[in-house]
């Protein structure tokens, strides 16, 4: 990241203590936001010092409540630009009726072990067709719940029902193959 | 019946499906609304066992394999598809095995489908769906054996994979590369077209190539591998590999023979591999230069090398005399210029050109 940069003349109308109360009061929501989007709690951490970086350059004095909405989509903008810098390239190829999803991937930033990995495989294999179609476009093609919906010819309703449905049971099965999401701290 | 709940899991069923629930809500858009994020930290703080379901489903959202069976489901299983999103998934698969244990009258008892599967991953590993001499990957979504990649990749298209272990594979186009790491194997299959390897070192875990008529095995190494029907063609740029036929072929004792940097063998599933002269390869990569749509061939028969250039052509070529493609050839196509090409073959070869809206006729003259 640059370094942050020293405040000009505009940029001290919304006013540090602004910033600072909105940090004390939203900082561990904002972190426990950004951590659900990109999974690493680090990251979560640059994330939001970046955020709040973004904050410091709004030249307009606004509301608090104004800048805490700002704080928040900033943030998850901030984690989106990541998720997608993390290498994971995604090629989406018409053969036939069958998408095929190319992967480019980093190894060291996957962030799950093998055996997980082979049980969130397994337990997408297993999901009923239309609702793994809506979870990999969703989680693997990035595609919006809306263009799911679009795509599929169903409501965005549905879309989300399927996602989550599927989500729920991956977790089942890695509770069932003794992964527990609780011990993930431990393990580190 | 069913493994759950688990004393282990921290949270209840039903705190699951709520987490499954807000982590959508949640991960969904960049801009959640105020009312809507506040009500989810009101629900992760009011119980223990809320906060770390949200971790958990956090942690499994994210858990994603480079190489893995994440295939989308065909047309035939969507149109087939009854799950309507009402029951949990694990109760939907419940069901629909208790169905297939009436209708198909199964002797052993009905297995669900989440068991602990734990140790059977590893021991049904995908190998068991790449059988010798199959190069049809049958994908049954409910087979232990469908956890694996296909890349495919039609006319004229390359692509670039970096794959798990770091190795990196430049696929040809209209070439269809399955990838199934386990580990122990790190076992791929070119079960059509061409592709270039760099292999990450690692011995041991072997790295395979699994083509028509034989297996080639490389640990640390850069090689090319074609199959042009039933004949595949091994071009070795750096180190060794050692490329095993099929056991069908073999006549006595297994063989296998070693190429090395700089060397090719041409192979067929109907010949026995050692019958076949391993050569030095005229210039060291050669072969590889069809990453930049240059595409060499060395004394070739005529038919192979038609077969290989139509894939990046957007015309079918065809040879309709047969004598006509035991010819052989040696030259260079460059993947723009293919209509040229073809045009100029009468020129060598007692040929005659018949151009069609989509299609390319080679005839005898």
């Amino acid at each position: 990241m640059e370094t942050a940069p020293t405040p000009a003349p505009g940029i001290s109308e919304i006013g540090t203590s602004d910033v600072e109360r909105l940090f004390r009061e939203h900082n561990a929501a904002l972190l426990r936001f950004i951590s659900a989007k990109i999974g690493s709690e680090q990251e979560a951490r640059e994330i939001a010092q970046e955020a709040y970086v973004h904050l410091l350059q709004l030249n307009h004095p606004a509301a608090v409540s104004f800048l805490r909405a700002f704080l928040f989509k900033t943030a998850g903008n901030l984690a989106i630009d990541r998720l997608r810098q993390r290498g994971r390239r995604l090629h989406v190829t018409a053969m036939g009726e069958v998408d095929f999803a190319v992967f480019e991937l980093t190894p060291e930033r996957q962030l799950a072990g093998e055996q997980s990995v082979a049980v969130f495989n397994e337990a997408v294999a297993q999901l009923p067709p239309k609702c793994r179609q809506a979870f990999l476009l969703h989680r693997i093609y990035d595609l919006e719940i809306d263009e799911i919906a679009g795509r599929m010819g169903i409501g965005a309703c549905m879309v989300r029902r399927y996602i989550v449905r599927a989500l729920d049971y991956v977790r089942q099965r890695l509770d069932a193959a003794g992964d527990y999401g609780c011990h993930r701290e431990a393990k580190r | 019946m069913i493994p759950f709940p688990d004393p282990k899991v921290p949270y209840t069923e039903l705190q699951r499906r709520e987490a499954s629930d807000w982590f959508l809500l949640i991960h969904d858009k960049a801009d959640p609304k105020p009312d809507a994020l506040q009500a989810w930290l009101r629900w992760m703080d009011q119980d223990e066992g809320n906060r770390v379901a949200f971790e958990s489903v956090v942690q499994a959202w994210h858990t994603v394999s480079p190489s893995s069976a994440l295939a989308m489901p065909t047309a035939e299983e969507l149109a087939d598809d009854g799950y309507s999103g009402d029951q949990p998934v694990d109760q939907w698969l419940a069901e629909r095995c208790a169905d297939a244990g009436r209708t198909q009258d199964m002797p052993q008892a009905p297995s669900l489908p989440f068991a602990r599967v734990r140790r059977a991953w590893l021991a049904a590993a995908s190998l068991a769906a790449i059988t010798l001499g199959s190069l049809t990957m049958d994908r049954q979504p409910d087979s232990a054996g469908s956890r694996s990649d296909e890349f495919v990749t039609t006319v004229g298209e390359q692509l670039q994979i970096t794959l798990a272990d770091g190795s990196h594979v430049w696929l040809g186009p209209k070439s269809k590369l399955v990838v199934a790491f386990t580990q122990q194997v790190r076992s791929t299959q070119l079960a059509a077209g061409e592709a270039f390897f760099t292999v990450h070192k690692d011995h041991h875990r072997p790295f395979t190539v699994r083509s028509v008529g034989g297996d080639i095995t490389a640990v640390g190494t850069a090689f090319n591998v074609r199959a042009v029907q039933d004949r595949v063609t091994v071009a070795v740029s750096e180190g060794v590999v050692t490329v095993a036929p099929m056991e069908e072929v073999i006549v006595q004792e297994p063989t296998t023979v070693r190429v090395a940097s700089g060397q090719q063998v041409t192979f067929t599933a109907r010949e026995p591999i050692q019958a076949l002269a391993i050569t030095q390869t005229p210039s060291l990569g050669e072969r590889a230069r069809w990453r930049d749509g240059v595409l060499v061939y060395r004394d070739e028969p005529l038919r192979d090398v038609v077969t290989d250039v139509v894939r990046y052509s957007d015309k079918q070529i065809d040879i309709v005399d047969p004598a006509i493609g035991e010819l052989h050839y040696s030259g260079i196509v460059y993947k723009s210029a293919i209509q040229e090409w073809t045009n100029a073959l009468p020129e060598s070869f007692p040929v005659k050109i018949v151009s069609e809206a989509n299609r390319v006729i080679i005839k005898a003259r």
